[in-house]
């Protein structure tokens, strides 16, 4: 069994790219496709036709308009001739991820937002999602597995078969069996896995051909790795098999590969889009940073947010979150990082109101009753409408 | 041993053959009559939540487009149908435009009773839960007023539908699991018809159906299913 997998190891490692070309990829859709009802293509887009009208209206979903036709327009400069018909929906979810449908639904998560440090990096993604909308990567998912698993089922039944006509031993035929489902899903598995890979190859094809810089596409999956790395828990590690995506190393090395072969033509600094980006997202940046805290993977969260920082993403928002990471985490010296950081946040224009109250029930703690009421006060001038003003007049009547 | 088997797997194979298949129903109803506060009675006929799909050999569904589109059509004319025979009436309920102030509000409504009478199917019928039993407790809440006020009903019919049909080659491992002994299940039909009291929200009428024959795809055979599923509907 090791060798077999040393084997696989081997073969998946060693796998050239041409230096000299690049095969482009062609879609496989004409613009406003609408499948055949009556085959497998029409049932799924039935399916996804519900999907999409409960997305609509999920509350999950973040209904900025503005950001809406920012997104899609990034879509547009990737996609001219396929843009009308695809439809984008940004999902309040605090981890990196995009979906497409086979209907040309995309949905993009506010965890990808907050990664993505430039327009080419997040329009590297969603080239990716559009590579498998165009080359119907979903259908060809469904087909594979419907027919693996039919083809499963027969030589189940074949097996059963011989079993009983005495053709076969019992334990050999259940061996045969355990293979082959094994394999089954392997095979599955890695036909998906060959999809994301294909998709990735779309994905900077279209970045290049837009005029965005390439190299940005790789950079990306660096830094995301670094976060995973960075994480205050042990991640399992992914299954060599049964991994829905290429490992992030492959496909850095790829991305990589494509990004030396297709070099960017527009100079640099525009390509990065970062004033536009940074505009459109800044109105959900408390939401973002305050979802990520939530998540108490905060090994994970110091990184990002230490990395948004050092990419000065609205200074007054992030150091009021590491305050609020510190104060949560509770870890030794981080009492007085958390006030550290309230501090420094005031000092921005961007900073929210409510870093006064954590201040201030710090100083408390702490038996600092003048500066508590100090930064109480602050909090209720700056907050007049503050729904807990009875708590924190009561919390200023305290050391008194 | 190879006797009983060959029995077995005689009365397997003619019984695919020769059985066109049982539905049974269950039924839960807190009211004998429509009591309606409206002058004119009416439900409200929420939109058919039906989808066919093939079930593949490999135990897969398949969604199918036209034939959910045309099981649509006849559930529909079935129920027409039922309106005429019966003294019920039912106005087609309309989803509101994205600008309507209630819309969000409906649209939500509309969804918690998939979660709800799927539910009730889960939790009443197929797994029976022992707290259960004899309750039924099931609601959309006080919020359903919201639906009653735009559609002008005091009561909403919900009908879910999902039915597979088994696929060629799934029918031929059917038959030859059948030849070693072994039943393989093929399609199945599974819904229920949902009456809900706008006024309070309260479900006060389920029927559960599940059946292993059936098709929706022909007017004559979809009529049987909704005559079954509509039966005993407090009128």
């Amino acid at each position: 069994m090791s060798k077999l997998v040393l084997a696989y190891a081997l073969v998946m490692l060693i796998q050239p790219i041409n230096a000299e070309e690049f095969l482009r990829v062609m879609p496989e859709l004409t613009t406003n496709y609408q499948p055949d009802t009556s085959g497998t293509e029409g049932g799924i887009w039935l399916i996804m036709k519900d999907a999409e009208e409960a997305l609509k209206n999920s509350p999950s979903r973040i209904n900025d308009p503005e950001l809406d036709a920012y997104l899609h327009d990034l879509i547009c400069k990737l996609t001219p001739e396929y843009c009308p018909e695809i439809r984008i929906y940004v999902i309040r979810r605090p981890h990196f991820n995009a979906t497409m449908a086979p209907n040309g639904m995309m949905q993009i998560w506010t965890g990808l937002l907050l990664r993505a440090k430039n327009e080419a990096q997040l329009s590297a993604v969603l080239g990716h999602e559009i590579g498998h909308y165009l080359r119907r990567h979903s259908i060809k998912r469904f087909d594979d597995a419907k027919f693996k698993t039919s083809l499963f089922s027969f030589l189940t039944v074949g097996i059963a078969g011989a079993v009983a006509t005495g053709h076969m031993n019992l334990n050999a035929g259940r061996s045969v069996l355990d293979i082959s489902q094994f394999s089954m899903y392997a095979s599955i598995f890695a036909y998906g896995r060959a999809h994301e890979s294909e998709a990735d190859k779309y994905g900077i094809q279209l970045l290049a051909d837009a005029g965005m810089k390439t190299e940005e596409a790789a950079k990306l999956w660096e830094s995301l790795t670094a976060e995973f790395d960075a994480a205050n828990y042990k991640k399992p590690k992914p299954s060599l098999f049964f991994s829905t995506h290429p490992a992030p190393k492959d496909r850095i090395r790829k991305l990589n590969a494509y990004s030396r072969i297709l070099s960017s033509r527009l100079d640099k600094e525009e390509s990065l889009g970062l004033k536009a980006f940074q505009e459109r997202i800044s109105v959900h940046m408390k939401t973002m940073l305050s979802d990520e805290i939530n998540l108490r993977q905060f090994g994970q969260t110091q990184y990002l947010f230490q990395s948004l920082l050092a990419d000065g993403i609205s200074p007054g928002l992030v150091n009021y979150f590491l305050g609020e990471l510190h104060r949560i985490r509770k870890e030794e010296g981080d009492f007085a990082l958390a006030k550290q950081y309230y501090e420094e946040a005031k000092k921005y224009e961007d900073h929210d109101p409510e870093l006064y109250r954590s201040l201030g029930i710090m100083y408390l703690k702490e038996k600092n009753y003048t500066l508590a009421h100090a930064q109480f006060s602050d909090y209720l001038a700056q907050l007049p409408e503050a729904t807990d003003r009875e708590m924190i007049e009561y919390y200023m009547t305290m050391g008194r | 041993m190879r006797t009983s088997n060959h029995k077995i797997a005689c009365l397997l194979i003619i019984s695919s053959v020769v059985i066109s298949g049982c539905a049974t129903t269950k039924q839960h109803s807190s009211i004998s009559e429509l009591q309606p506060t409206l002058s004119n009675l009416k439900i409200a006929l929420m939109p058919v939540d039906v989808r066919l799909s093939i079930l593949t050999a490999g135990g897969m569904h398949e969604p199918q487009a036209e034939w959910s589109q045309a099981a649509e059509k006849n559930i529909h004319a079935a129920i027409k149908k039922i309106e005429e025979t019966r003294e019920l009436e039912f106005v087609q309920y309309q989803r509101p435009d994205a600008a309507d102030k209630t819309a969000s509000t409906l649209i939500e409504l509309e969804r918690l009773h998939g979660a709800v009478g799927q539910a009730i199917l889960f939790n009443k019928y197929q797994v029976k839960l022992p707290t259960k039993k004899d309750v039924f407790d099931w609601t959309l809440g006080s919020t359903a007023i919201v639906m009653r006020d735009a559609t002008n009903a005091d009561y909403a019919l919900f009908i879910h539908l999902r039915d597979s049909y088994s696929s060629g080659g799934r029918i031929f491992m059917q038959f030859a699991a059948a030849l070693l002994g072994v039943g393989i299940a093929g399609g199945q039909q599974i819904g229920f018809a949902s009456l809900v009291d706008l006024r309070t929200g309260d479900v006060v009428w389920f029927n559960y159906l599940a059946s292993s024959a059936g098709d929706l795809r022909t007017y004559e055979k979809a009529k049987k299913t909704v005559d079954l599923l509509l039966k005993n509907l407090p009128t």
